[in-house]
């Protein structure tokens, strides 16, 4: 997008239009927990479709953006809206702020090798597992145990971890050919 | 949920009250104090204080709470879960290996299901101890307009691109939301079938694309008024803190201080609380 605007870059390369494709897909993001809520999932069931939405908008939004930290920044902007709007625990948001940091690295280690990942859906789908995997570790297995004090078996947790981490795999896969068509459409 | 609800969590920032006019600095101070410290303690006794002390922030806001019903009871239902997790237990609770911090004066067991004094007891700290933390955030947002807490972010020193993200994402959630239940009831007249998977799987794109639509729209105005090429730290309203901020900051001081004094110096306000003695 910043090529169609040529507008001037902002920090790492992220023009105005970018930063409100971050916000917009953050919104999207939030917007969508009414729809898992409209599903009757909820809390911490919904947690398994929380991950798939995420990496999805996450994916998706790095598709149409295509540039590297991408991932951080929506991070940074669904974070953002988790604070202030929701009302999440500073720390929570603090720790949350990862999740994209994995991915990312995996995104700019393929640039600096000189592929294009957000052409490739096994790029992008590796990069939403890594995304996926961090969401998993920081949620699931740190934030409902050490923040949220839930006490369940060990299992329950090795369950939810796994399928977690499995439903953010599959919201990369979807995000990815969402991201595509998007682009194509929007072009 | 009401999408009215949803929409509108914006329609008290134009009332009138002393939390409404204070500076957003004091405001963003408010959060950081209310949204750590009370996680410090794990006996309910010092968690009451600190909700005690948020009320009079809820009182005295003129705030209309039906737009806020639908966030407030979402917070609701999940500290409702949060307090079943850790109050309805499994026989472990009453057979298991004798665990000081675990007894219990009575207990009721039906079938698989326990409930002891204790896991109440822990279920409703658990509960009570994110009450604050999980709504000191949307009193804020509501008291609030966003082009004012985004001046405030940035008179604080946090960058450009985060504040304008701040910006553009609470500005965005009542317009995407609203556009969400447009193609919900566009679907319905249509005749869509009520398969509520089959509904969202047909919502995501048209959702995303006419969304996308208007970032470019906004991108590019922010753009062609040369975004990104000034600091954006001159504004003309005067950022000044009153005498109402200076004796909040004050009383922020004191309960963090003072807090930190209590738990950390005198070693109050820990209790037994579960597997995290």
């Amino acid at each position: 997008m910043a090529a169609v605007t040529g507008a001037k870059p902002l920090a790492r390369g992220f023009t105005a239009v970018d930063l409100v494709t971050f916000a917009v897909f953050a919104a999207l993001y939030r917007a969508l927990w009414y729809v898992w809520h409209a599903l009757n999932a909820l809390f911490p069931f919904n947690q398994v479709l929380n991950s798939l939405f995420f990496v999805l908008c996450g994916i998706a939004v790095v598709v149409i953006v295509r540039k590297a930290w991408s991932a951080t920044m929506f991070v940074i902007a669904a974070q953002l809206i988790n604070l202030f709007l929701q009302g999440e625990l500073l720390v929570a948001a603090v720790m949350f702020l990862a999740w994209g940091i994995l991915g990312d690295l995996y995104i700019y280690s393929r640039m600096r090798a000189g592929a294009d990942p957000f052409s490739s859906r096994r790029d992008m789908v590796i990069a939403g597992a890594l995304m996926s995997l961090v969401w998993v570790i920081t949620v699931i297995d740190i934030s409902f145990p050490f923040m949220f004090l839930i006490e369940l078996p060990v299992a329950t947790y090795a369950l939810a971890s796994l399928a977690t981490l499995v439903t953010g795999i599959v919201g990369a896969w979807i995000g990815f050919g969402l991201g595509d068509q998007i682009r194509r459409v929007l072009r | 949920m009401p999408r009215s609800n949803v929409m509108n969590f914006l329609a008290n920032v134009g009332r009138r009250s002393w939390f409404h006019r204070i500076d957003p600095r004091t405001k963003i101070a408010v959060i950081l104090v209310f949204s750590v410290i009370p996680l410090l303690f794990t006996d309910w006794r010092y968690i009451l204080v600190y909700l005690l002390l948020t009320m009079p922030l809820w009182l005295t806001s003129n705030l209309d709470f039906r737009p806020m019903a639908g966030p407030l009871s979402a917070v609701g239902i999940f500290l409702t879960i949060i307090f079943l997790l850790n109050a309805v237990r499994g026989p472990s609770e009453l057979t298991g290996e004798v665990d000081p911090f675990a007894t219990y004066s009575w207990f009721y067991q039906l079938g698989p299901i326990v409930v002891t004094s204790h896991t109440v007891t822990r279920g409703l700290f658990l509960a009570m101890r994110l009450v604050a933390p999980m709504t000191i955030g949307l009193l804020v947002i509501s008291t609030t307009d966003p082009t004012y807490l985004a001046k405030g972010l940035r008179k604080l020193g946090m960058p450009v691109a985060a504040v304008f993200m701040v910006l553009a994402g609470l500005r965005f959630i009542p317009i995407v939301t609203e556009q969400l239940f447009n193609i919900l009831d566009a679907q319905t007249v249509r005749g869509l079938s009520s398969s509520r998977i089959q509904r969202t799987r047909l919502l995501v794109l048209p959702l995303f694309i006419t969304s996308l639509r208007r970032t470019r729209t906004m991108g590019l105005a922010a753009e062609s008024k040369g975004f990104g090429s000034r600091t954006w730290n001159e504004f003309y309203e005067e950022f000044k803190l009153g005498w109402a901020d200076k004796a909040m900051l004050l009383l922020l001081a004191v309960v963090f201080f003072g807090s930190l004094y209590v738990r950390f110096v005198l070693g109050y306000g820990t209790a037994p609380v579960g597997w995290l003695k």
